[in-house]
């Protein structure tokens, strides 16, 4: 059994190194809203996939015609081609293989 | 409710604006982070809500009784009782199929087969993570190591949603006092918590979903089916997998935590790195392992009454400490496994024999600890001993393993052997950089990752417990 008893307060999110400037939470609220709205541009897809999911309602069938047209008008930009990229190179590793292995079915 | 998802996304960004926005009040603060953490869980099932608000119920009377009773009797009757009710919600409904089943085992046996009334009963996600909470509460206070909370912050503590289902198991005397005032951000937290979030995600959404789904999943569901290399790398991809999915969780958890305001402590230290099953256990699930310590090992007497005693209280702490995953023969062959090396671990040092070399000790630890990963991730004990007799077959041929998932087996070790402050390092360099800029740097990550994450995300492991 482990005995030597470690410090329980010990968080990773304390730094260890003291930060004077004020506006933290103004900081974080920045951050993560330029986060979103980023994404809301770059990862539209997502957002018409994720609202395709959801229980078909009224609700639902309008909000899927405004996210997919959404997303139509983002990939018309191209704003969306980094991540079809990416996601690409990513499917492309994924096939590569050693030999003539083929990795089993999922259960 | 899973983290790596939109849905969560979204709750989050309205529980973080709400909360923030009435924290004017740090009462409207905590009801508000209670409803949210609610609706969290009720996203599972309302009906446990119920539950979790009963069982914070029986913790916080029980707690306001023992702080209010002078005689030692009674307040150690107090507790006792606290705990048997805390022990009966994990017993109810996590072992009492279990424990029918081998009774009628037994009585089949000896001649008496009878229908025994197995209740089928569905497991309420993260009970065994919020009963212990209650009981490490309720033991705290009786050691005088908290003052009783109020009705709301104890409820709280229990309900929290970034801990709720999965841990860390946050202790009472971490967070009550953190819950006592207002809570402020500062911009190394918010760096660091946003810097765990987008890397448990990164372990989650990428490492160990890729694992599971093309690697561990298959091998482990038809053994027979595969060489004894596929069982093999299999094995060290489960290795992997759990690890890059709990302590992804675990990360994730942190970080939420800390965008609210609050403090949650580590719960991995680069296990794998460990040289020893001693010090692998101050290194993984910290916050199971010294919950097992001060209130199961200490409680049977540590090691004081003897060396016997001492053996025997390891054993019987990580024996119990595999049953807590849940009701079957393998977590407690696990735990058998973990406990029995440490007896050995005690008596070499005990009889001064000398300590291994570190890399070979590291890579000895690493193997014990795979082996059994083998045991905790078989259904069965007699699956578990086919996959351990199929990796002796010596057929050495590849049948699964892409350079993909050999990546990511490397990528999930080479974790373990970095510095150990090189995320608070990172962080500290992003608290000075300006918001906007971090933001667009968190959306491609996150979008990186979104890129390469395995279509849908599967409950991570660690929510069946």
């Amino acid at each position: 059994m482990a005995r030597d008893a470690h410090h329980h307060l010990h968080s990773p999110v304390d730094l260890g190194v003291a930060d004077d400037r004020g506006g933290g939470l103004r900081w974080a609220s920045v951050t993560i809203a330029v986060a979103t709205i980023t994404l809301l541009f770059a990862n539209a897809g997502t957002l018409a996939g994720w609202v395709d999911e959801q229980t078909p309602s009224d609700w639902q069938l309008r909000a899927s015609d405004i996210s997919h047209g959404w997303a139509d008008r983002m990939d018309r930009i191209g704003i969306g081609r980094p991540r079809a990229v990416l996601h690409a190179r990513w499917k492309q590793a994924q096939a590569k293989r050693f030999g003539d292995e083929a990795p089993a079915e999922a259960p | 409710m899973l983290f790596p998802t939109l849905t969560f996304g979204l709750f989050f960004l309205v529980a973080f604006t709400v909360v923030w926005a009435a924290s004017g009040s740090n009462e409207w603060r905590k009801i508000l982070l209670l409803l949210a953490s609610w609706v969290f869980y009720g996203a599972w099932d309302w009906r446990f809500v119920a539950l979790l608000i009963l069982s914070a119920l029986i913790n916080w009377s029980s707690a306001r009784i023992i702080d209010a009773i002078d005689s030692h009797g009674a307040r150690k009757a107090m507790v006792t009782i606290g705990v048997i009710a805390n022990l009966g919600i994990l017993g109810f409904f996590k072992y009492y199929d279990f424990f029918l089943e081998q009774l009628g085992a037994v009585l089949a046996g000896a001649g008496y087969a009878r229908d025994l009334p197995l209740l089928q009963i569905v497991l309420p996600v993260g009970v065994s993570f919020f009963t212990f909470q209650g009981m490490s509460y309720l033991i705290d206070v009786y050691r005088g190591r908290v003052k009783a909370g109020s009705l709301l912050d104890i409820t709280l503590l229990m309900s929290f949603f970034p801990h709720l289902v999965a841990g860390p198991i946050v202790r009472a005397s971490d967070l009550l006092p953190q819950f006592q005032e207002r809570p402020k951000l500062d911009r190394g937290m918010v760096a660091m918590a946003l810097l765990l979030i987008v890397w448990g995600l990164f372990k989650k959404a990428v490492i160990a979903s890729e694992l599971s789904v093309n690697l561990v999943d298959p091998v482990f569901f038809d053994p027979s089916a595969h060489s004894s290399l596929d069982l093999l790398i299999a094995a060290y991809g489960y290795a992997v997998q759990i690890y890059c999915d709990f302590s992804a969780y675990s990360d994730m958890a942190i970080g939420i935590a800390a965008l609210f305001g609050y403090r949650f402590p580590r719960n991995f230290n680069q296990p794998y790195r460990a040289q020893s099953l001693q010090d692998f256990w101050r290194r993984w699930h910290i916050s199971l392992s010294s919950w097992l310590r001060d209130y199961l090992y200490i409680g049977l007497g540590g090691n004081r009454g003897g060396l016997a005693m001492q053996c025997r209280n390891i054993l019987l702490t990580m024996l119990l400490g595999g049953l807590w995953h849940g009701a079957k023969w393998t977590f407690l062959i696990w735990g058998g496994l973990h406990g029995g090396v440490q007896v050995i671990e005690t008596l070499w040092r005990k009889a001064g024999l000398p300590g291994l070399p570190r890399l070979l000790a590291i890579v000895l630890t690493f193997h014990i600890v795979t082996l059994g990963w083998i045991f905790f991730r078989a259904e069965t004990f007699q699956a578990a001993i086919a996959y351990l007799g199929g990796m002796m077959h010596g057929d050495w041929r590849n049948t699964v393993t892409t350079p993909l998932l050999a990546g990511l087996i490397g990528l999930g070790m080479a974790f373990h052997f970095t510095p150990p402050l090189l995320a608070q390092g990172i962080a500290i360099r992003l608290r000075a950089l300006p918001a906007p800029l971090l933001g667009a740097l968190v959306a491609a990550m996150i979008l990186l990752i979104d890129a390469m994450r395995y279509e849908g995300v599967a409950p991570f492991i660690y929510y069946q417990f």
